[in-house]
Formats: structure tokens, sequence, C-alpha cells
């Protein structure tokens, strides 16, 4: 016998877009359940990036591959809170060229900038958005120094993070779901229900009756009024074919393919405290994003893997305080798609990076080649299969010579699975997130966004989402 | 139904092929932290069975349809060293198990290519967790 759950509004998903729509949709007095197929960890349970946090928080322990002639490895947060409890918490508001070709290219109604930046002006206030403290770290130095030899601009990106003041200094306090729209939700009186995967959604004559799934290994069945999926640019597709919606549904995933390289110079500048470097490069952006990385040992190891310099362990112990790592991020024109299995509960997920998509990333990784040996960087490890390392500018084009399968690809940035726009041709939800040709499913989260923004994306989806429901709120 | 028979089944595939990949695993985990570490044996190095326990642990905690392909995959990897050095990858020296890796590596197939990548990446993150959390290193 299943359990039975009632709510008016049932929101699948505790990410930054469920969770925005939770707090917006409890405050306005709508009686919202929140589903959210992970645990409730508290936000410091484990360290950021490491081995226990993969474990509790990210979807199958964060071996999740997009496959394809380049499989791209991407990462999701399985956890209450979502995506927002192990990113970097970087904001950004997307480029205004980039709302207005949305618009156009997807008939996406209220989406040109003065129509959205109110709604990001309200996230902004609503969060709390902080640059560091103490001014950005040693690797930050390093891009924003070569960046301003070369007359590229760059700048510190603010984050999701609050600082406290204690007795001990300021306090870093991370900015996530759980410790901001999740308690906002519950105050309102919001209930979370965390362990509890919806698997399907009951649709009859366009209108979803009832969800099920399971809750702590039991069958459960929730009813509800309205439901909003927010699961992301993967599961939420997922979710929606597996109840028999399949219009414009998981053909049209974007992301923003992202490779890695780890880097020598002369002197020691790598600390183990030195958290997430927050400078980023602007001066090719949305196109190309040129940062630092989190690079602590395990990190450094992993990167300099497949590397053909040989004694990489004693590399590692002799030299890992003068390496840190830095990527190239893209915003590809590739596209993939996301489909349900016969048997299997996960989903299949391919992507093809175009021709043009590898040459990018190849201009990108010189381009980063360049700002680092204007920063005094001494070597360039390859992060092509089989390259070299690079010791001086003048071999810098080993770096362009990106083809399918030759560089590890990774993503944390997924999107545009259910486009919205009024493009039915191309479109699974209308301007405002509404499922077309449904009565009461909606869609609030990254895979609604029509094309990649560009820039690290949770500003953006939370805008969105606030944007959505107050739509639905206004009917 | 069909979807709880159908998990069940998979979940019992996942395991059994588990249990034989489990030492391959080991084997492959050894080779790698040996490599990475300029030695031709792991003998006498803390963290290499912990490092093994975790690779198999992130193996079967890989989506369902890649978890099977991986674990017998490793199977595979394992049984056809026979060909070419006579006995399983598990049981040959380590200049064979390194051969049979470089070979592997080198394969015009991906899947081979990435099968590798994937214990080599995978192990020296592991590996150097262990090390860094206990303060082993630097």
């Amino acid at each position: 016998m299943a359990e039975r759950l009632d709510c008016d509004v049932l929101i699948i998903g505790s990410g930054p877009g469920g969770a925005t729509t939770a707090a917006a949709l409890a405050e306005a007095g709508r009686d919202v359940l929140i589903a959210e197929e992970g645990e409730d960890h508290h936000v410091d349970s484990a360290p950021s990036y490491s081995l226990a946090e993969m474990d509790q928080k990210y979807r199958s322990g964060g071996l999740t591959t997009a496959l394809g002639p380049t499989n791209i490895t991407y990462i999701e947060g399985r956890c209450v809170g979502g995506a927002s409890e192990i990113n970097a918490g970087l904001y950004h508001r997307p480029k205004a060229e980039t709302l207005d070709r949305w618009a156009r290219d997807y008939g996406v109604e209220d989406m040109s900038p003065e129509a959205m930046w109110p709604w990001f002006e309200a996230i902004e206030r609503d969060m709390t958005i902080s640059a560091l403290p103490g001014g950005v770290g040693p690797a930050s130095k390093k891009l924003a120094a070569g960046a301003a030899k070369l007359g590229w601009g760059s700048r510190e990106v603010k984050r999701f993070w609050r600082y406290e003041e204690t007795t001990d200094g300021k306090k870093p306090q991370r900015q996530s779901m759980s410790e901001t729209m999740i308690p906002r939700a519950r105050a309102a009186g919001a209930r979370l229900s965390a362990r509890t995967r919806v698997r399907k959604l009951i649709i009859k004559g366009g209108e979803a009756r009832e969800a099920v799934g399971i809750r702590d290994g039991r069958p459960v069945r929730i009813r509800f009024r309205e439901v909003f999926v927010c699961c992301g640019a993967v599961q939420t597709p997922l979710l929606l074919r597996r109840s028999g919606v399949t219009e414009n549904v998981g053909n049209d995933l974007r992301l923003h393919p992202m490779v890695r390289v780890a880097v020598r110079f002369p002197e020691p500048f790598n600390d183990p405290s030195w958290g997430v470097p927050v400078q980023q490069v602007e001066e090719f952006k949305p196109a190309l994003t040129l940062g630092c990385s989190h690079s602590s040992l395990p990190h450094i190891a992993l990167w300099l893997e497949g590397n053909p310099q040989g004694g990489r362990d004693a590399l590692l112990h002799r030299d890992w305080e003068r390496i840190g790592i830095f990527y190239v991020a893209a915003v590809a024109e590739g596209r993939g798609s996301v489909r349900s299995l016969p048997i299997f509960d996960d989903p299949l997920v391919r992507f093809k990076m175009t021709d043009g998509d590898l040459k990018l990333v190849g201009d990108g990784l010189h381009k980063l080649g360049q700002l680092l040996f204007a920063a005094g960087a001494e070597v360039i490890f390859n992060p092509l299969t089989g390259g070299p390392p690079v010791s001086r500018p003048a071999d810098l084009d080993a770096l362009r010579a990106v083809q399918q399968g030759n560089a590890q690809v990774t993503t944390i940035h997924l999107f545009s699975s259910c486009p919205m726009g009024e493009d039915r041709g191309r479109c699974a939800v209308d301007s405002y997130g509404k499922l077309h040709d449904h009565k009461n499913i909606w869609l609030n989260d990254a895979s609604v966004l029509p094309h990649s923004p560009g820039v690290n994306p949770q500003g953006t989806i939370m805008s969105v989402a606030l944007r959505n429901a107050a739509r639905f709120l206004a009917g | 139904m069909i979807i709880a028979d159908s998990g069940r089944l998979i979940g019992a595939a996942r395991r059994r092929l588990a249990r034989r990949a489990s030492p391959v695993v080991d084997g492959l985990t050894r080779t790698v932290i040996a490599d990475q570490l300029g030695r031709s044996d792991v003998a006498g190095l803390d963290f290499v069975d912990e490092t093994a326990e975790v690779l198999l642990k992130k193996l079967t905690g890989m989506p369902a349809y890649l978890a099977l392909a991986m674990l017998g995959t490793t199977v595979v990897f394992d049984q056809s060293a026979r060909v070419r050095g006579g006995r399983k990858f598990r049981s040959l020296d380590h200049e064979r198990r390194m051969a049979w890796l470089d070979l592997w590596r080198g394969a015009p197939v991906g899947v081979f290519r990435d099968f590798v990548a994937f214990y080599e990446k995978m192990g020296v993150f592991v590996y150097y967790t262990h090390i860094e959390e206990a303060g082993a290193h630097g």
C-alpha cells in the first residue's frame, strides 16, 4: 500500500529553481510540498570538492557522463539544495545580448534586459552576494596579472557567500539553497520531503493528477493541484519523458564544456586552504571564460594523470605548491539529448561537440596559455592526450589541437533541455515555464533556459524562476 | 511491477559482476598506483586497499548501464590478457600488466582508452585523497 500525500502545489526538486519557486509560492500563502530525491545534509557536512562530498551530494558519486564522440563528465547535485550545495556559488548576470538573443530566437516574452533586470535585482537583494573579504587568492592574482599584461579585462566574480563577523575574524558561510530559500519556504509553511524520488507523473487529458515514486524506500503517491518540475536539465526531461511528455523535451540539451590545465610556476603559490579562486577573464565572454580552479593535491594528481612527463609522483611531491589548475569554459554550439531507457532508472545523456566547439576550446586553451606565460608560468602540462608539456610561448599552438576524444572535458553547467518560448517548433514550455498543451505542469529550473547563458548560471536560473513564479501567482 | 522487477534484476546483475570484478579492480588499482609512483609494486604502501575499495564502490554507483558496462569490461580486460600474456591480468607481473594497460591505452577503440583513463584518473584521485587526509604529503 503506497503512502499518500496531498498538497496544493508540488515542487519536485530543491535546487536553485525549485527552492526559489517554493519560497515565492509559500510566502504567497500556497500550500507547498517540496519533494527532493537526495538527503538533507548540512551545507558543511563534507569538505568542498572532496571525495566525501561527491559520495554525499553528487548524483552517482559524480560519475555521470554525456556520451558522444567526446565523452563529457557532468555533475548534478542530489541533495536538498541541489547544485547550490556543491558549486562555487559564482554570481553573474548574463550579458544583455544573450537575453535579447533568447527573446528573438525562441520567441520568449518579457525576456529583454529591461524586463529581466528587476528579477536579477530581486535575487541580489534576497541573497547575500559578496567579494572575498581579504582580497583574492594567489591563483586569482596570477590570472589577473597575466590578463593585465595582455591588456585583457578580468575581475573577481562575487559569490553567493556571506561573511559573519566573529571573535576569530570573518567566518564564511555558503549561501546555498539549504541556507536561504529552503528555510524561507519552510518558515512560510512549506513542507520538505527529502529522500523522495518522484518517478512519474500520472497525466490524463493534459492534466497531471498524481505523482508516483518512492519515499524512504517505500511507494508514495502525491496528489496536487499544480506541479512544478525543477529537477535540473537532465532529470526534468527524464521525468517528463517517463510520464509520456516528449514534445521538445530532452532534445536540445546545451552545456558549457570545460577543459582544465595544470600549470607550474617558478615559485610556490598553492596552499590547501586557498578554496575556490574567483577571478575570471572577461575579455572573451560569453563565448569563452578563462578562470582558475580548485587545486588541492588530489585534483592536481587527477589533472596531471595521462601527462607523458615521467615521475608524476615525484613531480607532485616536489612541486605541488608550484602547481595550480586553470580552465577554459566555452559556449558550445553543439547540442545533446536526454532519453529514458526501457529498463534502467538512469537517463541516457548524449552530447556532440561540433568542429566549431573543438576549435573554440583550442583557441581558449591557446589564449589561456598566453595569459599564463604572461603571468610567469614555467610549464603548461598539455591537457590533450599525448601532448608534450609546453614550456615556451612559441610552442603554444600545440594547445589548439583539440580533437574529438583527446581532451578530458567536464561540465557542471547544463541547461536548455526543455527550452521556454512561444516558438512551438522548438520550445517545450511557454515564455513563463508552463508546459505547452498541459493545464497544470510548470518547469522552473535550468532546463527552461533557451540556450547557454555564457556565465555561471545559478543567478539566471533563480531570476527566471522568481519571474515565472510571480507570473504563476498572478494567474 | 515490471519496473520493480527489472530494477531487482539489474541490481542482482550489478552485484554479481562487482564480485567477479573485485579482484581485477584491486589488481588494476595496484598497477596504476605503482606506475604513478614509479615503482614495480606497492608492497608496504598505505591506502592501496582503501583506494581499490573506493574504486569498486564508485564503479557500482555509476548509472546502471555504465556500471554494468564498466564492470563487464573489467572482467573482459582481465580474461583477455591471457591471449598475450598467457595469464589473467591480475596474475601477471608488473611489467606485463603495464604492457597490457599500454595496449588498451593506445587501442583504436575509444571505449578501451576510456576504460584505462577511468582507472588511472580515479585511482590517483582517490589515492591522493587518502594521502592528503593523512597529511602525508608535502
